[in-house]
């Protein structure tokens, strides 16, 4: 008996040594998880963010007023229950003071849910773009550091309908809720502005052959002036692939594609099929300024290609993660202390052309001097 | 309205051509060893990748196909040579082995080339389209060729199996494989060859399915899913009936894409349902 | 020289004796009809003579060569040929690939098989005469290109045994070529079993004693896998033991 009480009395102090050691000491090291796509039709997405996430990452080299920063990197593979049981992993096992990602439209829905659920996990959102993440969803341990999908697309329709005076327009796009919100945010913006008829041709996530859509938008020309493509990852690949074999460049005067289109990684895969193609977005590679050049250069020196939007909203959000982790002197253990600095956190983007951050429940705001930065016509 | 319909049904036509090089290999190796290759989409999709590197360094298109369908035969007879002889007979191992060595090549592939979708260019004499003379339509010039090549297969495995020494032997394996072995026919070198000529035909595919549609991870299990229907419509192991299958699929899929492409997944897997509840053994398979 | 010399061989399996210390000679260009009732342990033997079932204890010679411990492969390849009671053919091939199939094997050399792996047996002159040959010796000569699921049951046996001699045997095992044949084919087959004589030794095992007593020169009677009787058919036709065992069989 006696010898049974010494037991519970030595493991109750290991216990409480323990429990000491976790509150009285600063982490040890800082521990950020990372969600997306690595793997299938969606690499791109998730990929891209993540090496977004390194390379700025890499800019602190890997370490926080020197607490050495350890990364989890998790694959979704676009699938939202694969990413369930991934973030589950993340906040559990691995302990995660801070989630980047995920990437994907239906992705980010479902990971709001899951922050509303885990409200001690801070969350920064990469590349997914619904508005409901901020909006009608709005959960406070989830912050979005980027964009939403209809915010580019709306001007677009604008500048489809005003500048290049489209009245019939056909959008063909992925059967899933980013190119609904897609082509929603077009429709207004082309409609409000004198277009007639969008035409809306839905096709599932993972198509293989575009052959038959391809012999559909042939017979469709005569009425309809221009052919949006809404599709994201490698389903563009195809798709362009397929509209120059069937010779459809030379039956419509414009090929239009959404934000995702003509992101720097896949203009090197589209090659020729892609010039000339027209969309908009709130990152232009070209950008000149010297924070951009650079960003750019040391992003193909680590990956060998040059980084695009999807980099970059990975890159900024490490840096809205430091200037928090700034303001609350590294105590990243408390998850309401960090949501709530996340939260204040203003960031210039080096990228984005004069845009901001400003992390409130609304979409985040970019300021944009001239309508021309939101267009950008590929030029191969 | 009538060009849709011829469009749509010369798309099928050439998606079922590769269709076809895809599940020919398949149904060939099914049918001699009674196992189902799940390695069959990974090799699809390495073949393809490797295709693409060929293109690169040497411009050669040609050689792109045959190097693609090369390697994924050597990749093949290793996996059959040195992993499924050992599980031999051992449906679940067999399947379970199938599917590690799948899992790898994708992982591998990853590594390699990365996760960015890409895609093989069109070589120069099979790129443009063409003009069908009577009713004035255009068409892609690379899909008529797929449709050759695809006959070009069909032709030469029917050949193959009934006029050659070895392609008799095979087809006898087929009918019944034990007494091949009584006949004194070293078995497993046979299984091995047409493993070996399985992975080429993937690999042959792969390079095509990279040059008209594209090439990304993931493609392996969507490619496997695709030629798995094939074999379920047509009945593994006969030939003929992989071209039904693939003609059946490839029709069914471009129809339903031109008219309702909302419901063409749901259409696609309809004839699978229905054929395997009644006739489990496909429309030109035999009962086990 | 003996073609077929079986010493004091025993199997059993599970512990019950299927064939137990069986001494069997055959001479070259005998042969041997071998009959006994069901359970007697027949096939079992002829299973032990081809290698398929391994021998417990005894030794197997075939035309003098010990190949108690060769695969079934080495024994066919010392002209070893045998039918079996089920049927044995590709069914989905036609009469001349399976005869093509069966006479491959003979003339194997790695290297000129491999050679020919790609090319066309009709190719081949010598092959196809053979072939050819073989086909109007049981009778199939004018269903050379017919599908095996496409013949008659006797023309099935009668292929059968166009296998077996395709291997250019010395020997040959049959095992019921008659099962379930008409009378008329019978006589056609056991016709054809006849001409095979005497450049090849025959081992019949046969349920209709008529058919058994006129192929075999010799009778051996096997029951409860031991031989009880051997002798030409005159002798066996008189034997006291085996008259008995035929009357319990029948009665059982």
């Amino acid at each position: 008996m006696k010898r049974k009480k010494w037991i519970v009395a030595i493991t109750a102090i290991f216990f409480f040594i323990g429990s000491m050691a976790g509150t009285a000491a600063a982490v040890d090291e800082i521990r950020i998880g990372t969600i997306g796509p690595i793997t299938g039709w969606a690499t791109i997405f998730g990929q891209g963010c993540l090496n977004g996430i390194k390379l700025a990452l890499d800019e602190y080299n890997n370490e926080f007023n020197g607490i050495p920063i350890r990364v989890f990197s998790e694959d979704t593979k676009a699938d939202v229950e694969v990413m369930r049981t991934k973030l589950d992993s993340l906040k559990n096992r691995d302990k995660v003071h801070l989630i980047i990602g995920p990437s994907l439209g239906h992705e980010g829905m479902a990971a709001v849910d899951w922050g509303a659920r885990n409200p001690q996990v801070p969350m920064l959102i990469g590349y997914s773009a619904p508005e409901d993440i901020t909006m009608r969803k709005a959960t406070n341990s989830v912050i979005r550091p980027g964009w939403t999908g209809a915010q580019v697309i709306f001007n677009f329709g604008q500048y489809c309908a005003k500048e290049l005076g489209y009245k019939k327009i056909i959008i063909v796009g992925q059967d899933y809720s980013y190119p609904w919100d897609q082509a929603a945010g077009f429709i207004r913006g082309f409609l409000e502005n004198g277009g007639e008829k969008v035409e809306r041709i839905w096709h599932p996530v993972e198509a293989v052959d575009f052959s038959s859509i391809m012999a559909k938008l042939m017979g469709m020309s005569r009425e309809y002036d221009a052919v949006l493509n809404n599709s994201g990852g490698a389903q563009v690949v195809a798709f362009f692939k397929q509209w120059k074999q069937f010779g459809l460049d030379k039956v419509y005067p414009q090929i239009l594609g959404q934000a995702n289109v003509p992101i720097v990684s896949m203009l090197s895969e589209l090659g020729d099929s892609a010039l000339g193609v027209y969309s908009s977005l709130h990152y232009y590679d070209g950008n000149p300024s010297q924070a951009n050049q650079m960003f750019r250069e040391n992003f193909k020196k680590k990956y060998g290609h040059y980084p695009d939007v999807i980099a970059v909203q990975g890159y900024d959000a490490v840096h809205v993660a430091f200037k928090a982790m700034k303001a609350i002197n590294g105590q990243v253990d408390n998850p309401e202390k960090f949501i709530a600095a996340l939260r204040k956190v203003q960031l210039v983007s080096p990228n984005l052309h004069g845009a901001r951050f400003i992390s409130i429940h609304s979409p985040t705001r970019y300021r944009i001097s001239t309508s021309n930065k939101w267009l950008k016509r590929t030029a191969g | 309205m009538s060009i849709l319909v011829i469009m749509s049904m010369l798309n099928g036509l050439t998606l079922a051509a590769l269709l076809f090089i895809t599940a020919s290999g398949l149904t060939l190796s099914f049918s001699l060893m009674r196992v189902v290759n799940l390695t069959h989409g990974a090799l699809y999709m390495a073949g393809g990748f490797i295709g693409m590197s060929v293109v690169k360094v040497t411009g050669s298109w040609l050689l792109a196909m045959l190097s693609g369908g090369g390697a994924m035969a050597v990749v093949a007879l290793l996996e059959e040579r040195f992993l499924l002889r050992r599980a031999r007979g051992d449906d679940l191992r067999e399947t379970l082995i199938s599917l590690s060595v799948a899992i790898i090549i994708g992982d591998l592939v990853l590594v390699i080339w990365g996760g960015y979708p890409k895609s093989i260019a069109i070589p120069p004499l099979l790129s443009g389209v063409w003009t069908i003379p009577v009713i004035d339509m255009v068409y892609p010039v690379f899909r008529i060729f797929m449709l050759g090549l695809a006959i070009f297969i069909i032709v030469a495995l029917w050949l193959f199996l009934t006029k050659t020494n070895l392609g008799i032997t095979i087809r006898a394996g087929v009918d019944n494989f034990d007494m091949v072995s009584s006949l004194g026919i070293n078995v497993r070198r046979l299984f091995t060859f047409v493993f070996g000529l399985s992975g080429f035909l993937a690999g042959v595919a792969g390079v095509l399915g990279g040059t008209s549609l594209m090439l990304v991870v993931g493609e392996d299990w969507r490619i496997l899913t695709l030629t798995l229907i094939v074999i379920i419509i047509g009945g593994m192991g006969s030939l003929g009936g992989t071209i039904v299958g693939a003609l059946i699929t490839g029709l069914v899929y471009s129809f339903a894409t031109a008219y309702i492409p909302e419901f063409s997944l749901f259409i696609l897997f309809l004839p699978v349902a229905i054929i395997l509840s009644i006739r489990p053994q496909g429309l030109f398979g035999t009962k086990a | 020289m003996h073609a077929l010399v079986l010493d004091n061989v025993s199997k059993s399996f599970g512990g019950i004796d299927a064939v137990s210390n069986v001494d069997l000679t055959i001479t070259v260009g005998e042969s041997r009809a071998l009959i006994g009732p069901n359970g007697a342990g027949k096939t079992t033997l002829f299973n032990l003579v081809t290698g398929e079932i391994p021998v417990d204890e005894g030794r197997v010679l075939l035309f003098d060569r010990d190949l108690t411990r060769e695969p079934v492969q080495k024994r066919i390849a010392s002209q070893l040929g045998r039918t079996y009671q089920m049927s044995n053919l590709f069914d989905q091939l036609t009469v001349q690939e399976n005869l093509f199939l069966a006479s491959w094997q003979t003339r194997r050399r790695r290297a000129s098989v491999i050679a020919t792996l790609f090319r066309s047996w009709r190719r081949f002159e010598n092959q196809r005469r053979h072939i050819e040959a073989i086909a109007r010796r049981v009778g199939l000569d004018d269903k050379l290109t017919v599908p095996v699921n496409e013949l008659s049951h006797g023309e099935h046996r009668q292929l059968e045994l166009g296998i077996t001699l395709a291997h250019k045997p010395r020997i040959l095992l049959l095992d019921e070529p008659m099962a379930g044949l008409s009378a008329a084919e019978r006589g056609f087959m056991t016709e054809l079993i006849m001409d095979l004589k005497p450049e090849i030794t025959v081992v019949i095992i046969e349920h209709d004693i008529d058919v058994a007593f006129s192929i075999g020169d010799q009778v051996s009677v096997l029951d409860h896998g031991t031989i009880v009787a051997e002798g030409t058919p005159e002798q066996i036709v008189v034997n006291q033991k085996v008259q008995e065992i035929y009357t319990l069989s029948r009665q059982n």
